[in-house]
């Protein structure tokens, strides 16, 4: 479902739960005065203000597009930014858990240091792996 | 023009070009829009400012089931009621409760009406005016502009309702038809 079929369904909704047809809006404003005023109200409306004038032209203004670049420019850098806090707090819980994993491990049996080391590079390609993937779905550089 | 829903996929890559296609198509009608309900187009071009940056960072949050447009004007409206709301804090008393609600936000903004259909659609307070312009000039549904303003659509149509009627006694006020 599209907006226009929002709005016309609107419309029919507004049609049917009033219990109105175009043949019943039509006779009720031949005999009803005040609904004749609104409608007129309507149409002085559309012509006072017409509503096909959607733009700041039309309202009398322009934009600025310096000041529009730089905030668009501003904008990207504070995605870029909020990313990289992501990347980081993700690090740095990784980190965290290794941490609280292996070293006491490593305080039990020296071999463990080689099994660490291995952990140490897993975690490592695990803390890159949403950098990759950050950067192949954008396209260029963190 | 590319497709609206790929311009906003690779807008939210962080694709400044994406973005630029985006609001150059989008920014005016945004602008037009908070114009007409601000009455202030400095004021305007503030809030569009902060509705863009605002847009940008939470990019994840839209969905291409509403118009990028009518997404990006429910976050304008929302950055002008808090403005709004800013305002009426920092009032002086005596200009709140003297002239009221919306002459203390005409205060705070230092609205200007500078020709006939804005000053016209100046007479209108905030809340029908957001209402009617989103209706009349943007084709909003009911929903979307109780999504907007943040009301039922009940409450929604109450106002359009009773803007339509003030504007209309308005118009015959000044003569216009």
């Amino acid at each position: 479902m599209n907006r226009e079929c929002e709005k016309v369904r609107e419309a029919l909704l507004d049609m049917v739960y009033a219990d109105a047809s175009m043949g019943d809006i039509a006779r009720h404003l031949a005999e009803c005065s005040e609904c004749r005023d609104y409608a007129g109200a309507l149409a002085d409306i559309a012509v006072v203000l017409p509503a096909q004038q959607d733009d700041c032209a039309a309202a009398g203004v322009s934009s600025d597009w310096a000041r529009l670049s730089s905030t668009i420019e501003r904008g990207v850098k504070l995605r870029i930014a909020r990313e990289r806090r992501a990347v980081g707090l993700f690090a740095l819980t990784a980190a965290g858990i290794l941490a609280a994993v292996w070293i006491p491990l490593l305080a039990r049996s020296p071999q463990a240091l080689l099994t660490l080391q291995a952990v140490g590079f897993s975690g490592i390609a695990l803390f890159y792996l949403p950098i990759h993937v950050l950067r192949a779905r954008r396209g260029d550089d963190i | 023009m590319p497709d609206e829903t790929l311009l906003v996929e690779r807008a939210k890559r962080n694709d400044r070009d994406a973005l630029e296609e985006l609001f150059r198509v989008n920014y005016p009608l945004l602008l037009g829009a908070l114009v007409r309900i601000t009455g202030d187009a400095r004021a305007a071009e503030d809030v569009a400012q902060d509705a863009v940056l605002r847009a940008i960072v939470n990019l994840e949050k839209y969905e291409p089931r509403a118009k990028f447009s009518t997404w990006l004007i429910t976050i304008a409206l929302n950055t002008y009621r808090n403005r709004l709301r800013r305002a009426r804090r920092e009032l002086p008393t005596e200009h709140v409760s003297v002239a009221g609600v919306d002459s203390a936000e005409d205060f705070a903004l230092g609205r200007l009406a500078t020709s006939d259909a804005a000053s016209l659609l100046g007479a209108l307070s905030a809340d029908k005016r957001q209402v009617f312009v989103l209706k009349h000039y943007y084709g909003f549904t009911y929903q979307e502009i109780a999504d907007a303003v943040g009301c039922p659509v009940g409450t929604v149509r109450s106002r359009l309702h009773d803007a339509i009627q003030m504007l209309r006694r308005e118009i015959a006020r000044r003569g216009l038809i």
